[in-house]
């Protein structure tokens, strides 16, 4: 088939769909769906913003207010804590690719990139965010135990942090296999495909 | 300023509407599928539209943000967490109730069935290709040298071929 016969056929395809669009609503529409994707990501920001506030906020009354030593450090901690996380979420977000103007090549590089980044936090998320819970959490009540009335409460939160701990680890775990590992095979896939001659 | 930036992208979308519509028909499942692609393809060049230093044609310019949206939506549209934007000033009416048994119509859709067969980042390159681009422009879409573009074009261009004899 020769190559001009191709282009022929394929640019006949727009004889099957006609575009039309209406201008001045396309304009409005366009901006009110920007602004509609550029509040769906300040939210987003927002949400994170405010847990974390929250968390440094507590916390920190905590540290100043609290009877016992061992709260007191445990809360510092936690601070910490929340700080490396947000750090963490941030750090990857940066890597995010949202620049649609890249060449294809570079596109599919960054997406890999932020992919493979994505993958790292969940796989490794056991180690910085469940396990050293659980040591800061002991910290957190050790004193605390001394008061009978408050043992109840602290076995049900020990329990409980255990319990989402384990939940975090195995939903972790089925998303790095089920839906980053494929999809970072796929673009590995698609770049070496394009590499090659 | 604001109306010159409109103004340029209603000009460029009116030329290059069906280009790129053929492109999102390629990554696309179905028509309902292309159709929504397209509308995200929009939405994303309008968005970048500030950003378009004029470096390169504004039709090259359009087809690298669209290969880049068609990509996103397709590993968006795997993980099932589409969040598309419908716009009703759009409609796109398909004129194929004529089911004519023309030769090329049966050839276009022996080339359409071919390309969806085809490995992504090969249907990228043949997308452009068939849109009559030049290799230097698909290369500066691509991201590859212009030698290396020639060499997968002339690949392509025998499977293609191949493929659509054993179809029809």
């Amino acid at each position: 088939m020769m190559n001009d016969e191709l282009i022929r056929i394929w640019q006949s395809a727009s004889n099957e769909d006609r575009i039309k669009f209406k201008k001045s609503k396309l304009m409005i529409e366009l901006q009110s769906s920007f602004g509609r994707l550029h509040r769906w990501w300040k939210y987003l920001e927002l949400v994170e913003m405010v847990s974390l506030s929250i968390c440094i906020i507590s916390f920190t009354f905590i540290t100043f207010w609290a009877p016992f030593i061992t709260v007191k450090i445990a809360s510092v901690l936690f601070i910490f804590f929340s700080i490396h996380i947000l750090y963490k979420l941030v750090r990857i977000k940066k890597l995010k690719p949202s620049d649609f103007e890249a060449h294809y090549l570079e596109y599919l590089k960054k997406t890999r990139d932020y992919l493979n980044a994505q993958r790292g936090l969940l796989a490794t998320a056991i180690y910085w965010v469940v396990l050293p819970i659980y040591p800061i959490l002991l910290l957190f009540f050790a004193e605390l135990w001394q008061l009978p009335k408050k043992r109840h409460l602290i076995v049900i939160t020990f329990l409980l942090a255990i319990g989402m701990g384990v939940y975090g680890y195995f939903l972790n775990k089925k998303r790095v296999k089920k839906e980053m590992d494929p999809r970072i095979a796929k673009v590995d896939e698609m770049i070496e495909e394009l590499e090659r001659s | 300023m604001k109306n010159e930036v409109e103004l340029r992208f209603l000009d460029a979308l009116e030329e290059n509407k069906g280009k790129l519509f053929r492109i999102c028909s390629i990554y696309a499942k179905d028509e309902d599928d292309a159709k929504d692609l397209f509308q995200e393809v929009l939405v994303q060049i309008w968005k970048s539209m500030n950003t378009f230093k004029g470096g390169s044609a504004i039709g090259t310019w359009m087809f690298r943000v669209a290969l880049n949206v068609c990509l996103r939506f397709k590993s968006k549209s795997d993980k099932n967490q589409k969040r598309l934007i419908r716009l009703d000033s759009i409609t796109i009416q398909n004129l194929k109730n004529e089911e004519n048994n023309e030769p090329d119509t049966q050839k276009l859709k022996a080339l359409r069935s071919c390309i969806k067969k085809m490995k992504e980042a090969d249907k990228a390159v043949v997308a452009l290709y068939l849109e009559g681009m030049a290799y230097r422009e698909i290369s500066n879409i691509l991201g590859l040298s212009e030698n290396h573009v020639a060499v997968k074009i002339k690949r392509i261009k025998i499977k293609l071929s191949n493929c659509i004899n054993e179809m029809i």
